[in-house]
């Protein structure tokens, strides 16, 4: 289910009639929670009971981790939710009705004909009947830091389990294939057509950083089933981010959700400063990329960097459209989602635009596993690695291919190169002065935006001759104006020229100025209806015919 | 917390909107957003389907084609012998109707291909031609149309074809969403409302702009021709050589390649034809020129010989005609890998008006 698509205005406005009208928060968690569930079902309903498992894991894991015992009632009640689930999710025949490839008819319903679904539902069952077992197995260690130690890991493996199989295990295989032919050794793995479920690295991160918080003593565990797979699932966030930590989202379920006024027109200031992202600017300039860095043969250096560029402000737009809209629809709920951009694209080094780009991800990824291997507090070399390490992997995260592993290589390398010259300029005052100064800024930033963009390139493009080419170009620069290019195919540059001079302008008076959302909420009441009446204007002459999937969802 | 749907007092012009929204609770502030936007909505709306769509069009005028062809169906062929010519580009730039008539006296002859008109389209809208009974349809093919289409159908043009209302002269099972060149969505974009396919073309200023862009772009190259002209809607005033030619004719090979790679609907190609002929249209397939360097190579040579072989039957099984142009026209006759020019076009229109049956007395619907 799409953001901007009527199915979800139907979930929303569900949601915010629910809350207002349930007054006991438990009664609100377990309608949200269903609506998460359905929102997610909505794109494959197979994949419901993964997120369930998921869940169950981490909050029986953590409740060990704290040393609370779950009776075996508990745990059977648990089994029986996961095997119901799988049956339900998976045993009926829900692809048929969904994808409407077939007439659906009841008589089929308990007659799967996809592939693997006796393996699924097998390995459920065995998941529900195991884990009560194991886990009493785990409560029979005495001492509680390998108990504690014993959870957490269990915790983590099944999480990157489930994440490695789903995510990676076609690009492991084939790489293994790869790299077996160049030794000269027939390494065949069975090729196994697995879907990729929606945004399983972002629920997957968001329910190991509640383990990981509890085993750190930062977090108690939480008590309730239902108020933990509400944090992994609820929709706002569920499928691209922002990745919450339990500090954001689980004390906000102590009291009962209140609908507030502030908090409803702040939201849908975010929500449309969202659209505005994501429908009128990043939707409707892809086109343009889609045909340019598709399709490269041929094309100078200026249609590359410009569709370098045009790429660049689509990934941001999509990205941070999504996460505006997130943050908008939650505000109006009552809770708030962390920030996620903060105007990445006016860094003036490498280390900035990591603070300001995917902030949810990135501080995960300090948090979890930079500071983990040691951080910045270790040997030149040790810190190298370190950064090296968690920027590729953080690459990989993106996408099992590699180029998202060379992306991550190539921001960590900038990365080092950063920390260098840092280093560099701090023993050198009178540089470190003139950097500093206007046009040093103006330098480092140009010099970093020139960076991030070759960094896109490396992002977007997946196959290597084509990526080969357009770096080259990038790079050499060949000297030709022709921009013929831009006007064939489905790009419309005319439009993208306007959307591009438009964001600019807008972009850099709210850099300079603060948000516009922020300011349209301390704005005159008054002036405030006929913006929205113009906005909707704009929105229904300017939605794309078709509605465009969120960049960040394959991820 | 006021009730809900309470229409919140007027604001004071010096509060902040945060804190008077606080003040006046969720459901007035819900009111106070969602009032203006239903209110833009509806305003645009009414305007896009009231003024823009029915007076100034889609804002493509190869969209807008779409929807006049079905206006043009509708008026029936009735009244005189007439002849249509459908396809895609290369009968657009092929044919000029009145130099076909030229040497056809007696025939009304009217050029209803499309850009892009793949057998697909020729399929969603034939129904309707039959409906309109002209005595003869003329078709150029190339062999790679027996072949899969080249991509599915496009939103824009199945919204089109839905505004235009072909689907209504179907037969029963005539098309359905596991059609080659549809996808469910598609098919339901073509099965729906025909509301839902006017609302399809909110997007006339980005369609507007991009076709005047286009005209821009290709000023000097192209000529801008009205969506409803039958006579001569060719569009290429210049032709293009050496290293673009031969870029243009790889194109044209990989195309030809991947299409009948991908798959081969003969039975399709066949029940467009048949279609017309239990309709009492007598239909001529023609096969396509085809470009000198190309049969140099050699490249379609089996592929021609299977079509020529396919079409030959089907023009007996149908009383039709079937009309071997592929070797009509000298390099010089083409503006690009496939289209032909102004020469091409004169040949191509003489060559197809010289073989046309002398209209008779069952040329007419009342035969």
């Amino acid at each position: 289910m799409l953001f901007q698509t009527p199915e979800f205005l139907v979930l929303f406005l569900t949601s915010l009639a629910g809350i207002a009208l349930l007054k006991h928060n438990r009664h609100q968690h377990i309608f949200m929670g269903v609506l998460s569930y359905l929102f997610y079902a909505w794109w494959d309903v197979r994949f419901v009971s993964l997120l369930l498992v998921t869940s169950q894991v981490d909050f029986v894991a953590a409740q060990g981790m704290d040393g609370i015992k779950v009776n075996w009632a508990q745990r059977l009640k648990l089994a029986a939710v996961v095997v119901a689930g799988s049956f339900f999710t998976l045993g009926v025949n829900w692809p048929m009705a969904q994808h409407q490839t077939e007439a659906f008819s009841w008589g089929e319903m308990l007659d799967p004909k996809w592939t693997g679904v006796w393996g699924s539902i097998g390995a459920c069952s065995a998941f529900a009947v195991l884990a009560p077992v194991f886990y009493e197995f785990y409560f029979r260690i005495k001492d509680p830091e390998r108990r504690r130690r014993a959870f957490l890991w269990t915790s983590v493996v099944a999480n990157l389990t489930v994440l490695g199989f789903f995510k990676y295990y076609n690009f492991f295989s084939g790489s293994m294939h790869g790299l077996g032919a160049a030794l000269g050794v027939d390494v065949t793995l069975p090729h196994l057509d697995v879907l990729l479920p929606v945004g399983i690295s972002f629920y997957t991160f968001v329910s190991m950083s509640y383990t990981i918080d509890v085993y750190r003593k930062h977090f108690k565990a939480e008590r309730s089933f239902l108020r933990f797979a509400l944090f992994v699932c609820y929709y706002p966030h569920l499928v691209a981010g922002p990745i919450i930590r339990p500090d954001n989202f689980l004390p906000t379920l102590t009291k009962p959700w209140t609908l507030r006024g502030a908090n409803m027109l702040s939201g849908v200031h975010l929500c449309l400063n969202g659209f505005v992202k994501k429908v009128l600017i990043a939707d409707n300039i892809a086109p343009l990329v889609d045909v340019v860095l598709g399709d490269p043969a041929g094309q100078s250096t200026l249609v590359v960097w410009l569709a370098t560029v045009v790429f660049a402000v689509q990934i941001y737009c999509d990205f941070s459209g999504y996460s505006d809209i997130a943050r908008g629809v939650s505000r109006m709920f009552g809770v708030e989602l962390p920030l996620n951009f903060d105007y990445p694209y006016f860094s003036t080094s490498i280390i900035d635009f990591w603070r300001r780009w995917h902030l949810s991800l990135s501080t995960w990824l300090r948090d979890y596993l930079y500071i983990p291997l040691g951080g910045g507090r270790a040997s030149p070399g040790r810190v190298y690695l370190n950064l090296m390490i968690t920027m590729v992997l953080g690459g990989l995260w993106h996408g099992a291919s590699w180029n998202f592993a060379i992306w991550g290589a190539y921001q960590g390398g900038l990365l080092c190169i950063n920390r260098l010259l840092r280093w560099f300029c701090e023993r050198h005052p009178t540089l470190d002065a003139m950097l500093k100064s206007k046009p040093g800024t103006v330098l480092r930033w140009f010099v970093t935006m020139y960076f991030v963009m070759l960094g896109w390139l490396i992002f977007r493009i997946t196959d290597f001759a084509k990526l080969e080419y357009c770096v080259k170009k990038f790079v050499l620069v060949d000297g030709r104006l022709a921009l013929s290019a831009l006007g064939l195919g489905s790009g419309n540059p005319s439009l993208v020229a306007i959307l591009l001079v438009g964001f600019a302008i807008l972009h850099t008076l709210s850099f300079a100025r603060g948000r516009i959302h922020d300011r349209l909420d301390r704005t005159t009441p008054r002036f405030l209806p006929p913006i929205y009446m113009l906005l909707a204007i704009v929105f229904y002459f300017m939605w794309p015919a078709s509605n465009a999937a969120f960049i960040y969802f394959q991820f | 917390m006021p009730l809900p749907g309470a229409i919140p007092i007027l604001p004071h012009h010096s509060a902040v909107a945060a804190a008077w929204a606080d003040s006046k609770g969720a459901w007035s502030t819900f009111v106070f957003w969602s009032v203006p936007i239903i209110i833009g909505l509806a305003l645009s709306a009414a305007f896009q389907l009231g003024f823009l769509l029915p007076k100034v069009g889609t804002g493509s005028s190869d969209l807008d084609r779409c929807i006049e062809l079905s206006r043009l169906y509708d008026s029936g062929f009735a009244t005189e012998p007439t002849v249509v010519f459908i396809g895609d580009s290369l009968t657009v730039e092929g044919i000029d109707a009145s130099a076909v008539s030229a040497v056809a006296p007696g025939w009304r002859v009217i050029n209803a291909a499309l850009n892009f008109g793949d057998r697909i389209d020729q399929e969603i809208m034939i129904p309707s031609l039959a409906k309109a009974r002209p005595a003869l349809v003329v078709w150029l093919s190339r062999p790679m149309q027996l072949g899969a289409a080249k991509s599915n159908l496009h939103p824009d043009r199945a919204a089109a074809y839905r505004v235009g209302d072909f689907p209504r002269e179907w037969p029963d099972g005539w098309l359905n969403a596991r059609s080659d060149g549809l996808t469910p969505g598609l098919f339901s974009t073509l099965d729906g409302s025909a509301w839902m396919a006017r609302a399809h073309f909110h997007t006339w200023f980005i369609n507007a702009s991009y076709q005047r862009l286009r005209n821009f772009l290709r000023r000097g190259n192209i000529r801008t021709t009205a969506a409803a002209d039958w006579v001569a809607p060719y569009q290429m005033v210049t032709s293009i050589t050496g290293d673009r030619l031969e870029r243009h004719l790889e194109a044209i090979r990989r195309e030809h390649e991947d299409r009948l790679t991908r798959g081969r609907f003969p039975d399709s190609y066949q029940r467009i034809i048949r279609l017309l002929a239990d309709a009492g249209v007598r239909p001529v397939v023609v096969l396509a020129p085809i470009h000198p360097r190309i049969r140099e190579r050699g490249w379609f040579d089996s592929d021609a010989a299977k079509f020529k072989e396919f079409a030959t039957e089907l023009a007996a099984s149908t009383h039709g005609l079937f009309l071997d142009a592929s070797a009509l026209l000298d390099a010089e006759d083409f503006a690009d890998g496939q289209h032909p020019g102004t020469s091409g076009r004169a040949k191509l229109s003489e060559f197809i008006g010289r073989r046309l049956p002398v209209p008779g007395p069952d040329s007419t619907k009342d035969r």
